[in-house]
């Protein structure tokens, strides 16, 4: 049969501007699942956009790089836009390294902000849609549930996943030396993502109670007022709203400054000089460093709460390494299973499973007849041989043929279900 | 007679012994007050040894008042209030009042300006306790004090309480002296050294109220003129009667 490739294509914060992100993501990612099955080379399927990645899982039987291109092709189409405004900016990963990038994603090892707990709520999200929509086989099922499993390994035997969650820990103890207490004080949330959402989350089961946000796009600001109770402002009114809040936490993808030196001076005269603590979670940063100097405007970023955490950068760095092992760990195990998804090793672990019933039945049965002879026990062993045999002659010759039919792998998944083989292909996973 | 067992108090801790030392010091400070009261007739701040001593003794009553919620403010308290107690020891003595001062509202004009001057202490400390909890905010190293500090709103706020409860005293103080001046010796005002060092120090801390009350200075900048305000009250407070004459100079 022919070898079946698994494609990831995508791009994320590391790679692409936020500007190219926002084409990419659409909101209907029912439609764009839906278009990509329509792909001649496409299997299987998973869309994965959050406000960092875009990405498409596929399988296909196909040459991979053929894949690649429709795909590629597909998205310039879709979003209407140039395929070389983009290009630059996608990676792609083949079998073993797909299967590692999407184990790294969904560990969170490859956010913006390491360990930050949504990325996994994202993925569980996109692969819903796939079940939905029928395009998740044996492959992706397996990678996805195996994908969910390290991302617990990683959460539950690495000290990481603490990582986010005590970096706006650290934000709001902040905020607290700074103003006391928090209650009745307001935020202004500029931008959005992951880290910031966290941050505001933490503050606002600290006490505060007012929170404005304010967004490129209203409709995302409307989105996240829903879910905050907040306020929804357009960007261009920020300037109304700085002499008001006393905590801002700003994570645009804007390439340049969004909040200026020389503003923040005059809005300190009408705050009366009311103390403002600006939290820049922005890669690149959205507020100028300098305003750190004016008085009573306190700006802390993302790299100086990852310096104060207690969780220093070492440990940090000692608690990757042991993550990635993690993962490395799961690849090679994912690809012990990958190979014995093609016939042969099937065939193998049916032969196997049913020689060693055989033999277990057969020594069971004549510790209780000891009374046959040599020759009669030698001939029930025959005949338990020639049963097994037979059984299996039909199966195998089904699975065998199966080459040159399209969807041989639902058979030889359905075959390994049917005789339960994960159980003894994971055993020998041990032994190997 | 307090003081060596201020001196005892170990400044950075907030232990109970601490506390304990602090009360027991405390209570023979003020017995002691209280004996030299009875004996002398009069209350014992008519020397400028005495009147340390009683600045150091205030200065413990607002710790004891405050430092229930704000332990850490003993230690940037007790330093000075030691520092006042040895100050009142090691000042060159100085013979008998002149009975003018023994006075019923002479007392009051010395009562009153102590109380102010211990309250601006007060505000002293805030003060910098406000600018290192700020340094540690800005300079984004949070080791050492910044996790025993307050929050720097309740620095400034306490900053400006302290500010004006010793502005106030502090200007009764000098109303009582200036009438109590015209009284005895027919004139309000006599540009004595101490009188005009007085108004300098008032002026300086009336600037800071005006600025913090209607431009709205807040956190550092008033941080740093109540400080600047403090080394002027302590220049009127000791440096004119050394090194100025002045009919004010406890002799």
């Amino acid at each position: 049969m022919r070898d079946k490739k698994i494609v990831l294509i995508g791009l994320n914060h590391k790679t692409a501007p936020i500007e190219l992100r926002e084409r990419l993501a659409t909101s209907d990612n029912y439609e764009i699942l839906r278009q990509v099955m329509q792909l001649p080379p496409v299997k299987e399927a998973l869309f994965l956009s959050t406000c960092n990645r875009i990405e498409i899982t596929i399988t296909t039987e196909e040459e991979p790089e053929g894949a690649i291109k429709t795909i590629k092709n597909f998205l310039a189409q879709y979003n209407q836009i140039d395929l070389k405004d983009f290009e630059n900016s996608i990676y792609t990963y083949l079998d073993a390294d797909a299967v590692k990038h999407l184990f790294l994603v969904a560990s969170s090892l490859d956010s913006m902000v390491i360990g930050e707990p949504q990325i996994l709520g994202q993925i569980k999200e996109a692969y819903r849609l796939s079940l939905k929509q029928r395009v998740a086989g044996p492959i992706l099922n397996r990678l996805l549930h195996k994908a969910f499993s390290v991302a617990k390994r990683v959460r539950t035997e690495t000290e990481l996943a603490h990582h986010a969650v005590s970096i706006s820990y650290a934000a709001v103890e902040l905020a607290k030396k700074i103003f006391g207490d928090l209650n009745g004080k307001h935020i202004l949330l500029i931008g959005a993502g992951e880290m910031a959402e966290l941050a505001v989350r933490h503050l606002l089961g600290s006490g505060v109670k007012d929170i404005v946000i304010a967004n490129r796009t209203l409709e995302r600001a409307v989105e996240l007022s829903k879910e905050f109770n907040g306020r929804p402002i357009s960007l261009t009114e920020i300037s109304d709203y700085l002499a008001w809040t006393d905590i801002v936490v700003s994570s645009t993808g804007a390439p340049h400054f969004v909040i200026h030196y020389d503003h923040i001076k005059g809005v300190m005269r009408q705050r009366k000089n009311r103390p403002i603590f600006f939290i820049d979670i922005a890669v690149p940063r959205d507020i100028d460093p300098k305003l750190n100097d004016l008085d009573n405007v306190y700006l802390y970023n993302i790299d100086d709460l990852q310096d104060i955490i207690e969780i220093h950068k070492h440990v940090r760095q000692k608690e990757a390494r042991k993550a990635e092992r993690i993962v490395e760990e799961e690849v090679i195990r994912f690809k012990w299973w990958l190979e014995t998804l093609e016939a042969v090793p099937i065939i193998v672990l049916l032969k196997k499973k049913l020689e060693e019933i055989r033999q277990k039945e057969l020594s069971k049965t004549l510790k209780n007849l000891k009374h046959l002879s040599e020759e009669d026990k030698e001939a029930i062993k025959v005949m338990t041989n020639a049963m097994v045999k037979k059984i299996l002659h039909d199966p195998i010759t089904f699975l065998k043929k199966g080459e040159k039919r399209p969807k041989v792998d639902l058979y030889l998944d359905l075959a390994r279900k049917l005789f339960n083989l994960d159980e003894i292909s994971q055993e020998e996973d041990y032994h190997k | 007679m307090g003081f060596f067992i201020y001196l005892l108090r170990p400044q950075h801790s907030v232990s109970r012994i601490a506390t304990l030392v602090l009360l027991c010091s405390f209570s023979f400070h003020s017995i002691g007050l209280g004996i030299s009261w009875i004996s002398l007739g009069y209350f014992p701040f008519t020397t400028i040894k005495s009147s340390l001593s009683f600045i150091a003794w205030l200065l413990v009553i607002i710790y004891l008042i405050f430092g229930w919620r704000l332990a850490i403010l003993g230690t940037f308290l007790s330093p000075l209030i030691v520092g006042l107690m040895l100050l009142s020891k090691v000042v060159p003595a100085i013979a008998e009042p002149r009975p003018l001062i023994k006075g019923f509202w002479l007392s009051l004009h010395i009562g009153f300006s102590l109380i102010g001057d211990a309250f601006l202490a007060l505000a002293f400390c805030a003060g910098v306790m406000y600018l290192v909890q700020e340094r540690h905010i800005k300079k984004k190293r949070l080791g050492g004090l910044y996790q025993r500090l307050p929050s720097l709103t309740l620095l400034d706020d306490l900053n400006h309480k302290a500010l004006i409860w010793g502005f106030s005293t502090l200007t009764l103080g000098l109303i009582l002296g200036a009438l109590y001046a015209q009284w005895i010796r027919g004139h309000y005002w006599a540009w004595d050294p101490k009188e005009v060092w007085s108004g300098i120090t008032w002026l300086v801390y009336a600037i800071l109220i005006h600025e913090r009350l209607a431009v709205g200075w807040r956190g550092r900048r008033a941080a740093i003129i109540s400080i600047i305000g403090f080394m002027f009250l302590l220049f009127t407070f000791l440096g004119v009667n050394y090194l100025l004459k002045s009919y004010h100079v406890f002799k």
